[in-house]
């Protein structure tokens, strides 16, 4: 992942004199500088350029959810967004919310529960309840099931993961609104 | 998927924005959360040589009240107006409506007016304010302020009448009145996708338990939003049986609209007039049951 | 890896069990941590990267294609269209192509002619994707439009436009089943039943588009190709024969998929375009797939028109099927595109007796995008046509819903059960294994609580609403062959390798398989692992589709393994000196003769193996084991779907308060993951149903291109009450008596949810004759109809 100034890396650009801004953001708790496309989209910047590839592409369009990220702790669709309108802002992927080894307490209920098959759109997810566990929504508020439609699985049928989730909220509820670990 | 190339720039304040705005000539777009116009660009449908990002520009990111409504401007994002505490209280009918545009994960980064000035066709924000008697505040070159109500900037079967080179700062909902019910419906494929159909209402009901003012607002089923005055015409001055007049209005309110009926991918036109029915019965149903409740006790939100 | 129990991370010294256990994935540690190692993460900072130019005709001759303005843009480094790329052969293969039946298989690039929109017609190739989508826009084709013809009906007439003109006809293939008297007829009383079954268009969207990486290795004597592909070792022999090159000059490997569902069992034009540019360009390059492109360029599926004629006796049994039927295979052959129609005569009888059948089936080019198969491949078509006609027999004979099927079910005496030659799944006859079937009708019927169904709709109708019940039952093919080979190594550090056959779609095959491998040796699973999808490694396979995973992957894994230990030990009696027959196994270790009766767990094997051998002249010997699995019959699944569905005739919203499963997959290896595949199928067929739909306009352009325009099922869309039972009945079909599971959930549901609506909408004179969509508009045109008398 860049450091500090990081000019372009990921793909070439080859000579094209494309249009540039210089972006400053935080990225899992690491200041990031760099001059980056202004066309160049956060989801691209994320995965190509800082090497991010846990979130996933999946229809470009913010329907399907697989691209979602947290921005100033907030859900957020990284595909739809230019790496240039995140400028200040506080970015977290999931491998910032990975604990060094294994899995942290809400992966391990999405195991727990087989909430994930074929594991694309799981990254999203996780980022998703990241996001409603920072807030401390409760798991019976109708916001739960609104977070949820912002996904799209073709995978598990659903029911596995929303399990998962509710079970997630429900630790974080009983703990307190400490966050999860 | 990757927009074609573009200069991006980000205003400085609401001036330069017009300036910049002006003086691309039709070539530059304004960003404010992007979250319908980054996507069109993805998929090359539009394509713009300037993008004026205005969400650094201060004074755009307040929201105030005025002696009869609040004031929310262009860069408040959907999810903190919807959450917002003095929104719940004073435009309670603006936060449910915001419950239902996209999902929170767009409404987080997708601002108010974005949707406002976007006027997707089953927006559910300009269905609220035709509503709320809103007025659209907008800034033209040389500092000039222009003022618009609802009703002018979707008064044509499709797009608005907001000038181009101006840049709206803010937009005004008339503030709920004492005793005002409100009610929002839509009608949607499934949880996370368009309006169908929606429909706002507001009610107030007078002493002698009639109606004495009433807004209806169909979305979704033509291209622009509308009011439907000949339903709400229908729903003055009646009185005990609130249930039936309002089946009656919520027809006419589909009947009358003033351009014709959408066909897409989703739905038929014969379908969302229909449908369009069913919402207006269910925001009228409900704005019905809040007229009896105070201020702060039924509380709308999500 | 993660364990499912942390107290048994030491190998325990008792035998352990793994069939039948709800072992959680280790593979979910790397997924959940994001690292799933998917095509598109794999880090290829060299490659670059393509952007294909697509027909944006249905119909047309391709003049010319000027690439100036293109090769001018910045950052770009080739345009390529056909004559440019060296292609010896680049037909694709349809396996299901019956001798005598026309060859349309699709070529890898247009050279003269397009015959469907999103068709591939020449490559832009960049420094990035930015760059070649700019390029791309430039790339000026001239093109003269012919007239397109996208109704399969239409099609099949004689003076439809030709998509092949020397072929002089668009009905390309046609098969015939037929069982037991062709002449059957009706009987005093009895009834005939005519319909025409209409089946849309569909998709199975993954969530992972496809993509396809390529460079030179070994100095430039190899390629590398890299593609998300249900058959690696099928687009190895392919690319071979297109590229002109010796097959050991190809490796392919497959990472693990975002999802299959059978649009990833195909070998597409761009995986033998993107190597063939990796050769001629002498550099690494990349294709990822983005989602609109995906809607034109990724198979569709179902597609198809069936007419059916039921000949019913008095008594509710059912005499015999006649049924014609066309499917819209779009412009070219998929790699099993004529097996869906196939599957229409070959399995619509279900578990029903039905002793007569005469099916005659065609597929029909037109200018859509090829069509291919798609989870049940056929048999959700075919069940829905048979569960359906039944309701209908029922009604017009006022008999129980449940009283005909129990006239017309199988019984167990009657199994195996011979159901005619069929050309379907490579020329076997249809023979049907042990099953109980009408056990299964009646746990699904008991478990759903159909007799009390009528007091829960005469309550829904009192909100207001309209609430149905649906019954549907199927015999699904699974398991099948031809064949599928293991290889199993004892490593060094005694863990053990399994070489599989088999790529993880998201079925969980990887800890199915380690299961059983840890089963067969009786040692904890930890002690397994598991690669797949390396030609270099699994140079032969037949691959991941026909829910063959586990019956027949799992299977010959095991016994592999079974083999590996008839090694181990033959090892250790020469070591030792005695013979193989004085050693036994158990408990996951050799147990020495004599005495002492030492035991060496396999983990310490190579090392003891090992020391053995010090002081000799004899080589190390690698522990291993092949084995190759004949399947000459697959196994067949079978189960009772139960779909409730609650109508609101306001809003035309369709809801499922409950759906109900008693299933048969024989014997279970992960209940969890069976759940899993049940869930997950039958979610995805509900969304087929209510609104998964392919659009076409009337000038052969695909309107449906992003997910919002085909909408999939979202988590409302689930059932809000699932109720799953399971019944094994062994099959002696498979060694381990497994049967598939991957596709049984979509298979039922279609005729499930159709039934369903069918009886909400009782009063109704609605015909439910096809897969619908039943979306709003749907149901609000049904609510519109008159009364039934």
């Amino acid at each position: 992942m860049a450091g500090s100034d990081a000019r372009l890396p990921g793909k070439s650009w080859g000579d094209s004199s494309e249009s540039c801004t210089v972006l400053r953001v935080t990225v899992n708790g690491k200041d990031v500088k760099a001059s980056v496309p202004d066309r160049l989209l956060l989801s691209d910047f994320l995965r190509d350029v800082l090497g991010l590839t846990a979130l996933k592409v999946a229809c470009g369009e913010g329907v399907c959810g697989a691209c979602t990220i947290a921005i100033d702790g907030e859900a957020a669709r990284s595909c739809i967004l230019l790496a240039v309108q995140v400028e200040g802002s506080e970015i977290v992927t999931l491998e910032g919310t990975n604990a060094i080894h294994g899995l942290n307490q809400v992966q391990q209920l999405f195991q727990k529960h087989h909430a994930l098959q074929c594991g694309y759109c799981t990254p999203g997810w996780l980022m998703t309840v990241y996001s409603m566990v920072k807030r401390s929504v409760h798991p019976d508020s109708g916001e739960v099931g609104q977070y949820l439609s912002g996904h799209i699985c073709r995978c598990t049928g659903y029911r596995n993961i929303g399990e998962a989730v509710r079970q997630a909220l429900a630790a974080t509820n009983d703990r307190g609104a400490g966050g999860e670990e | 998927m990757k927009p074609a190339t573009f200069r991006y720039v980000r205003a400085e304040t609401q001036d330069q924005a017009v300036e910049l705005l002006c003086a691309s000539d039709g070539a530059a777009r304004i960003l404010a959360g992007g979250q319908s116009l980054i996507p069109a660009l993805s998929a090359r449908s539009i394509s713009t040589s300037v993008l004026l990002d205005i969400m650094r520009c201060p004074g755009l990111e307040v929201v105030s009240q005025t002696l009869t409504g609040v004031t929310v401007g262009a860069a408040c994002r959907q999810s903190h107006i919807e959450l917002n505490p003095l929104i719940r209280q004073s435009v309670p009918l603006l936060s449910e409506a915001l419950g239902w545009v996209a999902m929170p994960q767009v409404r987080s980064r997708g601002t108010v007016v974005g949707c406002l000035a976007q006027a997707n066709a089953g927006g559910e924000v300009p269905v609220v304010s035709l509503a709320l008697d809103a007025e659209f505040n907008i800034l033209l070159r040389g500092g000039v302020c222009l003022r618009m109500s609802a009703e002018d900037v979707y008064g044509a079967e499709t797009g608005t009448r907001l000038p181009p080179n101006g840049l709206v700062v803010s937009a005004t909902f008339r503030r709920r009145a004492v005793g005002e019910g409100w009610g929002f419906s839509e009608v949607q494929l499934r949880p996370g996708h368009f309006a169908l159909v929606c429909c706002a209402a507001t009610l107030l009901l007078g002493e002698n338990g009639r109606v004495r003012s009433v807004r209806i607002v169909i979305g979704g089923l033509t291209t622009s939003p509308y009011r439907a005055h000949r339903a709400e015409t229908a729903l003055l001055e009646t009185g005990a049986d609130h249930h039936s007049a309002i089946h009656d209005a919520a027809h006419i309110a589909s009947a009358e609209r003033p351009w014709p009926a959408r066909t897409d991918l989703h739905a038929t036109a014969a379908f969302r007039e229909k449908a369009a029915v069913a919402a207006a019965v269910c925001a009228l149903t409900s704005a019905r049951a809040r007229c009896d409740r105070g201020p702060g006790e039924a509380n709308g939100g999500v | 890896m993660t364990v499912d129990n942390p107290a048994d991370a030491r190998p325990s010294r008792g035998r352990r069990r793994y069939m039948g256990q709800a072992v959680l994935r280790a593979e979910d540690e790397q997924l959940l941590r994001g690292g799933g190692g998917f095509l598109p993460d794999i880090p290829a900072p060299d490659a670059a990267e393509i952007c294909i130019v697509r027909s944006t005709h249905p119909h047309a001759i391709v003049r010319a294609i000027r690439k100036e303005r293109a090769l001018a843009s910045p950052g770009v480094i080739a345009v390529l269209a056909a004559n440019d790329l060296d292609l010896l052969d680049d037909a694709l293969p349809c396996v299901d192509m019956i001798p005598g039946t026309l060859d349309v298989r699709q070529r890898a690039i247009a050279r003269d002619r397009v015959r469907y929109v999103g068709q591939t017609v020449a490559l832009v190739v960049a420094e990035n994707r930015y760059l070649a989508e700019d390029a791309a826009a430039l790339v000026e084709i001239d093109y003269k439009p012919l007239p397109p013809v996208t109704d399969h009906m239409s099609a099949a007439d004689r003076d439809a436009p030709l998509l092949y003109p020397e072929l002089g006809t668009n009905v390309v293939y046609e098969v015939r089943q037929r069982d037991g008297n062709a002449d059957f007829a009706a009987r005093d009383g009895g009834l005939v039943i005519r319909k025409r079954f209409e089946f849309h268009r569909q998709t199975a969207v993954p969530m992972e588009p496809r993509g396809v990486m390529a460079k030179l290795t070994d100095n430039g004597e190899r390629l590398h190709v890299e593609s998300p592909t249900q058959l690696p070792q099928m687009l190895r022999t392919v690319l071979a024969g297109a590229l002109g090159v010796r097959l050991d000059q190809i490796r392919v490997t497959a990472p693990r998929l975002g999802g299959g569902f059978g649009a990833k069992e195909m070998v597409y034009p761009e995986e033998i375009l993107v190597p063939a540019v990796a050769r001629k360009l002498q550099r690494p390059v990349r294709w990822l797939e983005d989602r609109r492109e995906h809607f034109a360029a990724t198979t569709h599926a179902r597609e198809e028109t069936i007419d059916a004629e039921a000949v019913v006796a008095e008594d509710g049994t059912f005499i015999g099927l006649r049924l014609k039927g066309w499917a819209n295979i779009g412009a070219a052959y998929g790699f099993v595109g004529n097996t869906p129609i196939t599957a229409m005569g070959a399995m619509v009888r279900g578990p029903y007796r039905v002793p007569n059948l005469d099916s005659h089936m065609f597929s029909v080019v037109t200018n859509k995008t090829p069509l291919n198969v798609l989870r049940g491949a056929g048999a959700p078509q075919a069940t829905l046509v048979m569960e359906r006609l039944l309701d209908e027999a029922a009604r017009l004979l006022k008999m129980d819903r449940a009283e005909i099927r129990r006239r017309n079910v199988i019984q167990p005496g009657e199994l195996p059960l011979d159901r005619g030659r069929t050309e379907f799944a490579g020329a076997y006859s249809v023979l049907y294994d042990e099953g109980d079937y009408p056990r299964c009708l009646e746990a699904g019927l008991r478990l759903a609580g159909y007799d009390c169904f009528e007091t829960e709709r005469n309550e829904a109708a009192k909100r207001g609403k309209l609430r149905g019940l649906g019954i549907s039952m199927y015999v699904e093919i699974t398991g099948v062959g031809p064949s599928e080979t293991a290889h199993i190594v004892l490593q060094r550090d005694g863990t053990v390798l399994l070489y599989s056959s088999i790529m993880p779609v998201g079925q969980g095959s990887e800890t199915t398989q380690r299961q059983l491998v840890a089963e067969e040796l009786g040692i904890a699973i930890e002690q397994v692992s598991i690669r797949q999808g390396d030609t270099d490694e699994v140079p032969d396979a037949v691959g991941t589709f026909a829910s063959r995973g586990a019956a027949v992957g799992g299977a010959v894994g095991r016994l592999a393994a079974r083999e590996l230990l008839k090694t181990i030990l033959g090892c250790f009696a020469a070591a030792v000196g005695c013979d193989a027959a004085a050693l036994r196994w158990e408990c996951g270790g050799v147990k020495l003769p004599g005495d002492a009766a030492e035991f060496v767990p396999l983990e310490e094997i190579p090392m003891r193996l090992a020391l053995f051998r010090q002081g000799t002249a004899a080589e190390p010997e690698k522990i291993e084991a092949k084995y190759r699995l004949e399947v000459p019959r697959p196994s067949y699944a079978y189960a009772t779907h139960i779909a409730v569905v609650e109508i609101d005739p306001h809003t035309g919203r369709i809801e499922i308060p409950r759906y109900t499963v008693a299933h048969d997959c024989g014997k279970i290896v992960n209940p969890l993951l069976v759940e899993g595949q049940i869930v997950g199928g039958v979610v995805q067929g509900i969304g087929e149903v209510l609104r998964e739909r392919l659009v076409y306009d009337s000038v052969g352009d695909l309107k449906t291109r992003t997910m919002m325009d085909y909408v999939l099922p979202g988590p409302f869309d689930a059932p809000v009450e699932f109720k799953l039972w399971h019944m094994e009945t062994p099959t002696s079909f498979n060694p381990f008596g497994m049967r598939g599971v991957g596709e049984g959930g979509t298979i039922g549901a279609h005729g499930a949810m159709a039934n369903a609506v069918a009886d909400a909408l009782r009063d109704y004179d609605v015909a439910v004759d096809g897969s619908g969509p039943f979306n709003p508009t749907w149901v609000m045109e049904a609510l519109q109809r008159p009364r039934r008398a």
